[in-house]
């Protein structure tokens, strides 16, 4: 299991309360799985759609480069990775 | 044409700048810059564009001033609410650099009417306030072969992205999906998008001035922890606007 750092912004952050996280995990899925559990409410339906899947507005990046959220159970991680979670914003 | 001795004393300290020089202050002069939205993130960047000398400025909004604008809208005056915001900010900018060439446009932008502005305006600069009219940009952008100067924020934070739709990577290619529509307003501490619209603004001096710029990279400002993230951003062959078999792949 690797130590990874984990960064969250906007409506994420507002209800999970912090900006950034150290979790362990094997795969994106299972850091951000932790990461939907580690709220003190439950985050998923935020985190997640019905199917399960990370919902599409969010964009996840593993050491700056863009993942695909369709495919997060085969993006494997390594200690020290930083994975960031935002979706796009909108105010002006 | 040669810079005049009020010019050389007005721009004195940029023209000092590496990279700028009177090079750059002649390319400033002749550019057309276009700024979509004059509120917390568009009246910042037309300042600083009008204040830095480029030819003809337009700005865009059909806002009146409200009495929530004015914790970041710093321009504006109390005295002011309910006026027009473009025949405000025209009636500053004019103040501040009267050799400026304005075209105040009280209008909401979309693709459609941003379509003809484009023929003059090769680069716009997205200070709008909402997802709609900032994908009606990207997609103008990519039908004129104009550059997008993307800009936003959300309470602490901001995102930042030069683009240029019709060569790199969109805006949709970066945001495919849009979130759900938040309930009420986008919060904002005032100073956010006064960083953010100068961040814009220097990336419009860049580009302008020849100067690499930040193209094909979103750049997210963390101002609660002060620090950027920086992630390359790739053109996808399914987008709508800007991919190989995009609904909207025409260019007009």
């Amino acid at each position: 299991m690797a130590k990874i750092t984990v960064m969250v912004y906007t409506t994420l952050r507002d209800r999970l309360g912090f900006s950034r996280a150290g979790l362990e995990g094997r795969t994106v899925r299972e850091l951000l799985l932790k990461l939907a559990a580690s709220a003190e409410t439950d985050i998923s339906g935020i985190l997640f759609d019905k199917t399960g899947a990370v919902r599409n507005h969010f964009v996840l990046t593993l050491n700056s480069e863009i993942i695909d959220n369709g495919k997060t159970d085969k993006a494997a991680v390594k200690a020290g990775d930083i994975l960031h979670v935002f979706p796009p914003i909108s105010g002006g | 044409m040669p810079l005049s001795g009020q010019e050389k004393e007005r721009y004195s300290r940029q023209l000092a700048v590496s990279g700028i020089g009177s090079g750059g202050q002649a390319k400033l002069k002749n550019a057309s810059v276009l700024v979509a939205g004059a509120g917390g993130l568009g009246a910042v960047v037309s300042a600083y564009l009008a204040a830095a000398g480029v030819g003809r400025l337009g700005f865009a909004d059909p806002g009146l001033l409200e009495l929530s604008n004015l914790n970041r809208q710093i321009f504006y005056k109390t005295r002011d609410l309910g006026r027009a915001k473009t025949e405000l900010l025209a009636s500053f900018l004019k103040d501040l650099n009267p050799s400026v060439r304005l075209e105040p446009l009280r209008l909401k932008l979309d693709a459609g009417n941003l379509g003809p502005l484009l023929k003059k305006y090769k680069l716009v600069v997205d200070c709008t306030d909402n997802f709609e009219a900032r994908f009606e940009m990207n997609l103008a952008c990519f039908r004129a072969g104009g550059t997008l100067v993307h800009g936003a924020v959300y309470g602490f934070e901001g995102q930042l992205a030069v683009l240029e739709p019709r060569r790199g990577p969109c805006l949709k290619c970066a945001f495919p999906h849009t979130p759900p529509p938040l309930k009420g307003f986008t919060p904002v501490p005032g100073p956010v998008p006064g960083v953010l619209g100068a961040m814009q603004a220097v990336e419009v001096l860049k580009l302008v001035c020849g100067l690499p710029s930040n193209r094909d990279r979103l750049i997210i400002f963390d101002l609660a922890r002060v620090v950027t993230h920086s992630v390359r951003l790739k053109k996808r062959r399914a987008c709508p606007v800007c991919g190989k078999s995009g609904h909207f792949n025409k260019p007009v």
